[in-house]
């Protein structure tokens, strides 16, 4: 009898337990900090992979935060934002492999936010579904296209194919795949682009170009505004015509597009394996140029993109290959127009030299340097003005191990016919390890950020008007930040140290947090969450990678004792 | 949550059926009419000294009791802090019978229940302690050597405390207050030892068990670093939504009366 009573007690005791409800996988999994947050022009995104959202955090009156919240796709693999900083790209691989219909397919998701309020626009987030993963993520910075590639990395699902490119036309919505040729294309489309055992490294999106350049050459032909896509690969050049890629095959079997045109580094008679880097275009609308060298070379590239006689689905242009030696493997090259026409410069330390390349007939002029750059950037419309007919390039050092200190500016007006007065050295006592651009209004400003170690900790402001290089001493190796609105910058060392640098002053501000920084955003308020009396204001939000995501919010235009620590931010209920 | 507790009920009234079925023990002789004490009346005076007589005193008048809690939490604001949904409690009651009328009798006593329950949230680690301090107002049916079943109301006070280590935080994240809190429950208590001596002032063991809802109010997680006093940092907390301790239990105990 006791045990019948005990057993009916035993079940009673059962049914308790059964209805007992666990962790949800929202509480049981932790979460990921590392690499997971990216700034926007309103606010900071943070990628929430466990629970399967991105939330937006925004500035309000008090230095607090507010947050909302946008579901996303399973299994994160990358984000981007666009140049303007109003929309946020998230690339999710679903879930791999596909099993059940309640797995979800990969898919980018696109959430763009009004410009001043921060509020999300109608019709987004849009969410544009692939058939295949892919990890990375190449936004073109027109904003018209997006490309998802495999690139470097951990493939995204068992088996894959690397040279799969999707492609998104971010101005449409998103379209399912047809099931005939009557109906619009797809979007996003997917290719593979023709490969010789290279697989996708880089890719670049060119400005609007008038193609086939030089049209007069051929009867009959007309030239087009054109966007293309040019992938690096690590053996060859492909080049696609995005204008063209969802245009509908003869054969629904066949991809949208254009074939895409590949320029291949190596004979298929040799045993180099050369990859191609530091692709440039030139930004001449109806010049349809493009160079780039590769490695271990000494050869410089350049394509002119002239008429074809094909008809689609081939392409209407074909790419005029030039090859020129600059006598040593160069470390960048850029289109720069001259006294004596547009040129190919080359860099090329070995040499302590730059090579001005005519890029038709191959012809160089060398220009000593005086010191061996390796790296350098178009300053002209800084310096002379956008409306100068000749360019000025600011050449820098870059590395660790580089043996040039201090930058230079290279006026290209007299730098074919008087190449020994087209240099003004600026010294500077360190190795340049970056150079960051300041936006306007002062955009005559760079900011030189030196070798780890090698300039003990400083870094200069360099007025390139003024041509004065103000060195700011901190203590450790800083990591620099530049406001989006141009006016100040900020340096921190991911300890518990941070300072603000105001351009009109360079007066340091040193600020210090309660925990570890480990980046910076300065972000605007929305419209309506400044204190009172202020139409516009900023917070710079000083981001906490441990735990739940913590960060410190400091006024960002007055930043003195106005820290507020919001911790825990991805801790709150599901 | 209805069924589990619809069964546990069942269970414990079986108990008492069971109890109430059993054959009938030998009876003891009676004493001879000339020894016979004079009749008490079915309702007695209960006092620390009760004579020896045929009045059923195997309740006793005092009771004290050590168990264990076990209740079940469906609160989503549960969540972070139990990765199965139950707390496990430490019960401790006393109680004095108030009021005896032949198989009835009424008891009123305090309880403090006290427990925790800890699990990682989102890679932090959590926890929750409960200390429920309640009135326990106890209705009886005896089933003689058998025990009895009860039905309980216990009004009272519980404090929780949350607690979650984020090293985000510069201290850890806390909140704890008093909130209204109250049990419902039937059980069943089985005298254990000794049985027969009905009329003995004397010690009882009891093995009892019983089932019920708690409920506890509702209060909104909205978790604090506690910053030292003083401090001038301004630090925002994090609300993990509402917590409500509200759900069906088991207690099981072992009891003392005398």
């Amino acid at each position: 009898m006791i045990a019948r009573n005990l057993t009916l007690l035993g079940v009673a005791c059962a049914c308790l337990m059964v209805s007992c409800r666990g962790q949800s996988k929202y509480w049981t999994e932790p979460v990921a900090t590392s690499g997971v947050t990216f700034g926007l022009a309103g606010g900071v995104a943070v990628v929430d992979d466990v629970d399967h959202r991105v939330v937006i955090l925004t500035g309000t009156a008090d230095q607090g935060l507010a947050s909302q919240s946008f579901a996303i796709g399973h299994n994160f693999a990358s984000a981007a934002t666009s140049a303007d900083g109003l929309t946020l790209f998230v690339l999710t691989t679903g879930d791999q492999p596909v099993q059940t219909k309640s797995d979800q397919l990969p898919q980018l998701t696109v959430i763009q936010f009004a410009p001043m309020t921060f509020q999300v626009q109608p019709k987004f987030p849009k969410v544009y579904q692939m058939a295949e993963p892919v990890s990375n993520l190449a936004i073109d910075p027109l904003g018209h296209y997006a490309v998802g590639y495999e690139g470097p990395g951990a493939a995204a699902a068992f088996a894959q194919n690397p040279n799969e490119i999707v492609i998104f036309d971010l101005t449409n919505d998103p379209a399912p795949q047809p099931t005939s040729l009557s109906q619009a294309a797809p979007n996003p489309v997917s290719r593979s682009i023709r490969s010789y055992g290279g697989t996708p490294q880089q890719l670049t999106f060119s400005p609007t170009l008038m193609l086939p350049a030089n049209p007069a050459m051929t009867p009959g032909v007309e030239a087009s505004a054109r966007r293309l896509l040019l992938i690096e690969t690590n053996l060859d050049v492909s080049i696609v015509d995005l204008t063209h890629a969802f245009d509908t095959p003869a054969v629904i079997a066949d991809p949208y597009g254009r074939k895409e045109i590949t320029v291949r580094l190596t004979s298929g008679t040799g045993t180099d394996s050369l990859s191609p880097t530091g692709l440039v275009i030139d930004p001449a609308e109806a010049d349809g140029r493009i160079a780039f060298f590769t490695t271990g070379d000494s050869n410089v590239w350049s394509l002119q993109l002239v008429p074809s006689t094909a008809t689609p689905p081939l392409n209407d242009f074909t790419p005029s290959i030039n090859l020129t030696d600059v006598g040593s493997t160069p470390s960048a090259i850029q289109f720069v127009r001259t006294d004596s026409g547009l040129r190919v410069a080359a860099l090329v330390p070995a040499m302590s030299s730059a090579m001005l390349v005519e890029p038709d007939t191959s012809v160089t002029t060398q220009v000593a340097l005086p010191s061996p750059y390796s790296s350098m950037s178009l300053v002209t419309s800084v310096v002379n003005g956008p409306s100068s007919p000749t360019d000025v390039t600011l050449l820098w050092s870059a590395g660790s191990r580089a043996s040039a200190t201090g930058v230079a500016l290279w006026a290209l007006g007299n730098a074919v016919g008087q190449a020994y007065r087209s240099i003004e050295v600026l010294q500077i006592d360190a190795p340049i390890q970056a150079v960051l651009d300041v936006p306007a209004p002062n955009d005559n400003l760079k900011v030189l950020a030196t070798a780890a170690g090698q300039g003990a900790g400083d870094f200069y402001v360099l007025d390139l008007v003024q041509r004065t290089a103000n060195p700011i001493h901190t203590t450790s190796s800083p990591l620099l930040t530049i406001a989006p609105d141009g006016l100040r910058m900020w340096a921190y060392d991911q300890g518990f140290d941070l300072a603000q640098i105001d351009f009109t002053t360079l007066n340091p501000i040193p600020l210090t947090t309660e925990t570890a920084i480990a980046a910076v955003y300065d972000i605007a308020n929305p419209v309506g969450a400044c204190p009172s009396g202020m139409p516009l204001c900023r917070s710079l939000v000083a981001i906490n990678a441990t735990g739940t995501l913590g960060a410190t919010v400091f006024d960002a235009l007055s930043p003195q004792a106005t820290a507020r620590q919001d911790v825990a931010l991805l801790l709150e209920g599901p | 949550m209805k069924l589990p507790i619809t069964v546990f009920v069942l269970a414990t009234t079986a108990f008492a059926t069971s109890a109430l079925a059993q054959p009938a023990q030998p009876l003891q002789p009676l004493p001879p009419a000339d020894q016979a004490p004079p009749v008490q009346p079915d309702r007695v005076t209960l006092g620390p000294a009760a004579p020896l007589d045929n009045v059923d005193r195997r309740e006793g008048n005092w009771r004290v009791e050590l168990g264990y809690r076990g209740s079940y939490i469906r609160s989503a604001g549960y969540q972070p802090f139990s990765d199965n949904g139950f707390l496990p409690e430490v019960s401790i009651a006393a109680s004095r019978t108030l009021f005896k009328s032949g198989r009835f009798s009424f008891a009123s006593g305090i309880a403090w229940d006290e427990g925790s329950s800890d699990a990682t949230a989102r890679g932090d680690s959590a926890s929750l302690s409960v200390q429920r301090l309640t009135v326990t107002l106890e209705g009886r049916l005896g089933f003689g050597p058998w025990g009895y079943a009860y039905l309980r109301a216990a009004p009272g006070a519980a404090m929780q405390k949350a607690e979650i280590d984020d090293p985000s935080s510069p201290d850890p994240l806390t909140k704890s207050n008093w909130l209204f809190a109250t049990d419902i429950s039937a059980g069943y208590a089985w005298l254990i030892f000794p049985r027969w001596q009905r009329s003995a002032v004397e010690p009882r063991l009891w093995l009892q068990a019983e089932g019920g809802y708690g409920w506890v109010a509702e209060q909104q997680l909205a978790l604090a670093p506690a910053l030292p006093s003083g401090s001038t940092e301004r630090v925002t907390g994090v609300d993990l939504g509402t917590l409500a301790l509200q759900g069906g239990y088991f207690r099981i105990a072992a009891a003392v009366s005398f």
